[in-house]
């Protein structure tokens, strides 16, 4: 499913203590000035940036989160911001900030959510069967997240993000504070995902993930689409040295400008 | 309604395997009230107990040797008056005066008409008790006198015949329709506030809540389910609540037994019914307010302050029902509250009407609704959602 964002824009209002926070007299901040991508089905989409680059209002804006000023979201052939409902049910959607609840099991939780995504008893088993085995969860299947490592916790909640088999799927540092063992079980399976003709957008600040899985590449700086461009063009181009260098020398003519 | 049963039950099975909460919040609240309404009620008996039981320092001027034998050596103690300022006096003893006439046998002999004085500190029980003794047996030596020199029409100035109906029930209904609405209201708040800020603004912090905002379930159906579950626990807390002073109440009234009154054979089934209504009703408004609070508040802590001054104007409501003689009319029992505790004290009392309850149960589901239309659009505001 082809995931075309068009001129998305997104203002928020700054109370006295973020005006403080981000030293400015302004009382809003433009979080997103006008991006647009497109992510198709069997392709990974890198969306990079600095930290308060305006990704996260991107992706929740995509997961239907937040609602933007203006601008245009569509999933296939339907409108993501109008059909809500529907588009909730065609993605999955992971940041570091959606937690589980520590008092459950995996094995509870996969239930609950596929309950809450309408998913049936039978396909349930099946898909639960499938991740919990993919991801070495079975073992802890009965086990609290509480007492769950927080590898087994990260790849817990992508196995939860994707009970109702979604074919969208946006994932906000998903390697973030993983061992390198663990991160390359949920790189290489993010790569089954792809070859299964899956849409998948990731947000890292980890560049040699970026390097190594993605096939385009988005990097926002300060609520604009700076580069938008395939990774092998930036690989083969004479104008780039290497995504790292491209990515800090955008940074610093920004902080440069400011 | 499928969604909102999904999260009801999620949250009620987190309620039950987490057995510290589901001590805390439904079986501690019985348990305290038992332990602390059995405490105060043996520590007022042995009260009560020690004053009946206690010696009264008498102090007595004039009293005839005839009259002596009247108090018990066990219950008085007696000393001569030897006329100190009678207030100090029984401030100071505790003790009671009682001063005769010099001449009082003389005057009563001769059919005259002699003076008792009788002096105790009304402020202090001991003394006051004294006091009553005393009363009590110049009340029985007039009586005595009285039956020796006169027939028994002299002594009649007009007969009576005296009839007293004591209906346990309705004493029973006085007494509960009195205290208990309060004591529901407090019961259900204290335990809507306890639990509803972690199921609400305890999923904001702990980062769970946008997880499920982000599954195809609607932001009414979210909200009902939470509403639900929390009105589930709330009465399983107040029910609990209940037990507690139930068994309590003999100890804390001293009664000697209240198997004598069966609440059934009081109310009725009708009776019951409308209760149980009305009880449900309320628990679903206060659950929507704490509802509301927990879904504007960042944390659990910031709910729970932000709903303590609503708990005690709650509590201010439900006391005003302690001077209420019921709603003069029966449309003011539509406002949310104020209405269910004076219908709640109506049929306490055996004195509501169907109207009123129907009234009661309308308003509060209309307001619950409203109320859950305002925690869905709050679920619904990105500002409110994401705050930090």
């Amino acid at each position: 499913m082809k995931l075309s964002v068009k001129d998305l824009k997104k203002t928020f209002k700054l109370s006295k203590k973020q005006q403080k926070i981000n030293r400015t007299d302004s009382r809003v901040k433009h979080a997103l000035k006008g991006i647009s991508f497109d992510a198709f089905p069997g392709e990974i989409f890198g969306l990079l940036g600095p930290n308060g680059a305006g990704k996260t209002t991107a992706m929740r804006s995509i997961a239907t989160l937040i609602k933007p000023d203006s601008g245009t979201i569509t999933l296939g052939d339907f409108d993501a911001l109008t059909e809500s409902k529907r588009t909730r049910q065609s993605i999955a959607f992971l940041t570091n900030e959606l937690k589980l609840e520590d008092y459950f099991s995996p094995n509870y939780l996969f239930a609950y959510f596929s309950k809450l995504y309408g998913v049936d008893e039978a396909t349930m088993k099946k898909r639960r069967d499938a991740l919990f085995t993919r991801f070495g969860i079975d073992r802890f299947a009965e086990v609290k997240v509480a007492d769950l490592s927080s590898g087994m916790k990260q790849k817990t909640s992508i196995a939860m993000s994707l009970v109702h088999d979604p074919d969208v799927i946006i994932f906000d540092e998903p390697t973030n504070g993983l061992d390198v063992l663990t991160a390359k079980t949920v790189l290489d399976y993010l790569g089954e995902l792809k070859e299964k003709g899956k849409t998948i957008i990731i947000s890292t600040h980890i560049l040699s993930v970026v390097e190594k899985i993605v096939d385009r590449v988005g990097i926002i700086i300060q609520g604009e689409m700076k580069i938008l461009e395939p990774m092998d063009v930036i690989r083969q181009s004479d104008n780039y040295q290497d995504l790292e260098t491209l990515f800090f020398e955008l940074v610093e003519a920004e902080v440069h400008d400011a | 309604m499928r969604d909102s049963l999904t999260i009801m039950s999620k949250e009620l099975k987190r309620f039950w395997i987490d057995k510290k909460l589901l001590f805390t919040t439904v079986l501690l609240p019985g348990l305290m009230i038992f332990a602390i309404y059995s405490i105060m009620g043996n520590v007022i008996g042995n009260q009560v107990e020690e004053i009946t039981q206690s010696t009264t320092t008498l102090y007595v001027e004039n009293m005839p040797e005839s009259l002596e034998p009247l108090f018990d050596p066990a219950l008085f103690e007696i000393s001569a008056y030897e006329g100190q300022d009678p207030e100090t006096l029984v401030n100071d003893s505790e003790g009671v005066i009682l001063v005769f006439d010099p001449d009082f046998a003389e005057q009563l002999a001769a059919d005259g008409f002699p003076e008792v004085k009788l002096y105790f500190d009304g402020s202090n029980e001991t003394s006051s008790e004294g006091g009553s003794r005393v009363l009590n047996l110049l009340d029985g030596l007039r009586n005595q006198i009285l039956a020796e020199n006169y027939t028994e029409e002299e002594r009649l100035v007009f007969a009576e015949t005296i009839t007293a109906y004591e209906d346990e029930s309705e004493i029973f209904a006085t007494i509960i329709s009195s205290i208990v609405p309060l004591l529901i209201v407090i019961f259900i708040f204290a335990a809507a506030l306890s639990i509803a800020p972690d199921i609400i603004a305890g999923e904001k912090e702990r980062g769970t809540l946008a997880t499920l905002l982000v599954t195809p379930i609607s932001r009414s159906a979210f909200a009902l389910g939470k509403i639900l579950a929390i009105t589930v626990i709330s009465l399983a807390s107040a029910f609990s609540s209940f037990i507690g002073v139930a068994l309590s109440i003999p100890v804390l009234l001293q009664l000697e037994s209240t198997g004598s009154v069966n609440v059934l054979d009081i109310y009725g089934v009708g009776g019951m019914v409308a209760l149980l209504l009305v009880i449900l009703s309320t628990t679903l408004v206060i659950v929507g307010v704490i509802s509301v609070v927990s879904a504007y508040a960042k944390s659990i802590k910031e709910a729970a302050s932000l709903a303590s001054p609503l708990y005690l104007i709650t509590i201010v409501v439900s006391a005003l029902n302690l001077f209420s003689d019921g709603a003069s009319n029966e449309l003011l029992n539509a406002i949310p509250l104020y209405g269910s505790i004076q219908v709640i004290n109506g049929v306490l009392a055996q004195n509501y009407t169907w109207t009123s309850v129907l009234i009661v149960m309308a308003s509060s589901l209309i307001t619950t609704g409203l109320l859950a239309w305002t925690v869905k659009l709050m679920l619904s505001s990105e500002r409110i959602v994401f705050q930090k």
